[in-house]
């Protein structure tokens, strides 16, 4: 019978999760409290949000668990400028400017917030943490994990089973051999920012054609044994993250694309379209191999995806479709945020709990106040009215209105699953560029993605449901005659939402779909380069700015005069 | 023309520092709408919250003017500011915050009507757009202003406590400027002394670790 607290920070995406008695009582990112987009700092907000929403004080905690080793971290940074010497000096100065400034007092930091004794604050491994994070909240047993990220404190990858201790290492793969790393040198190639833009490369693969597939194979090179060796010098993530690739990597794929220069994916930005596409073809043939591997090591009937890399529902929906797994799970904030769940948990195990999750669900964090949300929207000058909002939202979709839907708790993890939304039809392909363009602000080629009823969803697209469909952790082909063009991408796929019939989002699914639809648009409450919105008087801020044509929070409906 | 006015004309004719200056203003304007949006979630009183709102459309309004300008003063587009916030609410309480904010206001009418004086005669366009932030400036200088003095019972006081904090936070800006190129220097020396340790660094060969 203990409260554990996970953390995650220091890297990107920083969070908090509580379980108490085993049991996951709440999650929430730090970004979204914050407003800083992947706010990687101690997550002060998101620690206090999780006390608050278990009712415990911080002195209450039994345990509080950092989602990595420091030490070994530190460790394995300065080893690794030295290995560049001499073009590692500025690396290993900013490296220790970072570490000594914060990172190595991490734990001390963590005890004097919560105001615990230092000697109930500890840390797990990295890898571990994701792997925690994802066997305990699958809905299946017999179950392995294959990790996937950037680099912990020096894994890469790693293949895992569930022993009666938690997650127990099979084998794993050592930096600077990491999928994580080659999609990040990628996303930084093509103009993006690392660690925030890799669904973009995504999602400009689809426009293009992967006609550099021997390049590929020279940056990334898959061997006979599943794994695969990354040619560590064409990049240079060990002196710069931000501009991962070197040389080497733009005399194979020629200069790196400007950020600052506008899209034009009919002239001059084909060939990086191209180029993101046969990055994408080759993470998805690694991760198959990976896949195959373990279920060579460890005969398991199901799978579990963890880490960053595991954000990429393009190859997640190859492992199921093609991988030798009959069911494959994703927890939703499968990335570092998610380290902190997995952190949690391993601790509660620690302390003598079984964790217990029969159905995990995403919706973790900080609760929609619908009467602060009334009282702060009458002193902005705007008109507030008490409705049935479902019926009301559905009649307002119906006429192609664009509704921001704010209920419940906000959402753990990166994608919007009904409860701080933006919703639109999702057979209107003017009311997506609209979004695109008015409301979200983002580059042209991001698609959006249909929520459908579950029940519905067989006869809509394809390979669904599945156990990732409810996070939208994979994509789907969508059926021929399916009214989805709106929030279905260039190449005839959709990141969809399947929606249970006892989910918050079912409701108003099952009253559009009375008024002839056969889903909504869903997407994330938040403008380009914003965090996701999750406080009330944040979702007010994004109605203002940005001007969707109608807000509802929980039964308030809210408009401009 | 005061002291601290000919100061801050003087800075905008070195060369290449207007769009410098005027990004470095979108990055704070943006900070403070960050701040704003943190006190609206925070405070208790929902009229408070309303106010801290549309102060925060207006700074990100002003960032986004002011990132522009800095573009056509440039030649070139610029990254939307991206900046983390010191979470004054929080460390401050309402009272602190709303002190912190008024000075900061106050502070930036000040330097904002000498910017607009000095580019009245040179860029009308630019003068157009500062003086537009100029009049929220005054806006925002009198509300909080107000709460403020509503808020505490010795505004002075807190005023006074805030500006010393200010003072203290130059001060520790100023340290790390100066120690910076100090800790520099002393990381390179020990990176050189542990040269001779690279010559033991094995990277990881390809394949799996059982």
């Amino acid at each position: 019978m203990a409260a554990v607290l996970g953390v995650s920070a220091y890297y990107h995406d920083a969070a908090a999760a509580l379980v108490i008695d085993g049991r996951l009582v709440a999650a929430q990112q730090e970004e979204r409290l914050s407003r800083v987009k992947n706010d990687a700092s101690l997550p002060r907000h998101a620690i206090d949000a999780c006390l608050r929403m278990g009712g415990i004080e911080g002195r209450a905690l039994d345990r509080v668990v950092f989602y990595e080793n420091p030490y070994r971290k530190l460790e394995r940074v300065l080893v690794s400028s030295l290995g560049a010497f001499p073009r590692g000096a500025r690396f290993f100065a900013r490296a220790l400017r970072s570490q000594l400034g914060e990172k190595l007092w991490v734990l001390d930091a963590l005890a004097s917030h919560c105001g615990v004794d230092r000697r109930k604050v500890d840390f797990v491994d990295h890898h571990r943490s994701h792997a925690a994070s994802a066997l305990w909240c699958a809905p299946f047993g017999d179950a392995a994990a294959l990790t996937v990220d950037g680099v912990g404190e020096e894994d890469t990858t790693a293949i895992w089973r569930q022993g009666t201790s938690g997650p127990e290492r099979v084998a794993s793969l050592g930096h600077p051999h990491s999928l994580g790393l080659f999609y990040a040198a990628i996303t930084a190639y093509l103009g993006f920012a690392v660690n925030e833009g890799e669904y973009k490369v995504m999602g400009l693969a689809a426009y293009g054609t992967p006609r550099f597939v021997s390049e590929m194979e020279t940056l990334l090179q898959r061997l006979e044994d599943g794994s695969f060796r990354l040619n560590a010098r064409a990049f240079r993530d060990h002196l710069d993250l931000e501009r991962a690739f070197g040389p080497r990597f733009e005399a194979l794929l020629g200069p790196a694309r400007d950020p600052r220069t506008p899209w034009d994916l009919e002239g001059d930005d084909v060939r990086y379209a191209d180029v993101a596409a046969s990055a994408q073809l080759a993470l998805e043939e690694a991760m198959l191999s990976l896949s195959a591997e373990t279920h060579r090591r460890t005969g398991a009937a199901n799978l579990c995806l963890a880490g960053g890399v595991a954000l990429n529902c393009c190859a997640n929906a190859r492992v199921l479709a093609e991988g030798d797994f009959a069911r494959v799970f994703v927890q939703p904030a499968a990335g570092d945020a998610g380290g902190a769940l997995g952190a949690a948990l391993l601790g509660a195990q620690q302390c003598g709990d079984t964790p217990r999750i029969e159905r995990f669900v995403a919706d973790l964090g900080v609760e929609a106040d619908a009467a602060r949300a009334q009282e702060v929207a009458v002193h902005l000058g705007l008109v507030v009215e008490r409705v049935d909002p479902v019926e009301r939202a559905a009649d307002e979709l119906a006429e192609g209105k664009v509704v921001a839907w704010v209920r419940g708790r906000a959402e753990w993890g990166p994608r919007a699953l009904g409860h701080r939304s933006l919703l639109a039809r999702a057979d209107d392909v003017g009311i997506r560029d609209e979004l695109n363009r008015r409301i979200k602000g983002r580059e042209p080629f991001r698609p959006f993605a249909p929520a459908v009823l579950s029940d519905r969803a067989p006869s809509l697209l394809e390979d669904a449901p599945s156990d990732m469909t409810p996070f939208m952790a994979a994509v789907c082909r969508v059926r021929e005659g399916a009214a989805l063009a709106g929030a279905t991408h260039v190449d005839g796929t959709a990141r969809a939402q399947t929606v249970g019939l006892d989910d918050s989002l079912a409701p108003l699914l099952k009253a559009v779909a009375q008024r002839g639809m056969d889903g909504l648009l869903n997407t994330s409450l938040n403008a380009a380069g914003e965090p996701l919105v999750a406080r009330v008087t944040d979702a007010l801020d994004f109605f203002v700015r940005r001007k969707p044509d109608v807000l509802y929070v929980e039964d308030v409906r809210i408009t401009r005069p | 023309m005061s002291v601290l006015d000919a100061l801050y004309t003087a800075s905008w004719r070195v060369p290449g520092r207007t769009w410098r200056r005027l990004y470095a203003f979108a990055e704070a304007e943006h900070e403070s709408a960050l701040e704003l949006r943190c006190a609206a979630a925070s405070t208790p009183d929902a009229s408070r919250a309303a106010l801290y709102l549309k102060h925060a459309e207006d700074e990100t309004r002003h960032a986004r003017i002011l990132r522009r300008r800095a573009e056509v003063a440039r030649g070139e587009p610029l990254p939307p500011p991206r900046t983390a916030h010191a979470d004054l609410f929080a460390r401050l309480g309402e009272v602190g915050f709303l002190a912190f904010v008024f000075r900061g206001e106050r502070r930036g009418r000040r330097q904002f009507e000498a910017h607009v004086r000095f580019f009245a005669g040179r860029d009308p366009a630019l003068c157009k757009a500062l003086s537009a932030i100029l009049d929220d400036e005054r806006r925002h200088e009198r509300y909080t202003h107000a709460l403020l003095t509503e808020l505490s019972e010795r505004p002075g006081r807190e005023l006074r406590r805030v500006a010393w904090r200010e003072r203290r936070m130059r001060w520790g800006r100023a340290g790390a400027w100066l120690t910076a190129p100090i800790f520099a220097l002393l990381m390179f020396a020990l990176y050189i002394l542990s040269s001779p340790l690279a010559l033991f660094v094995r990277r990881d060969a390809p394949g799996w670790r059982d």
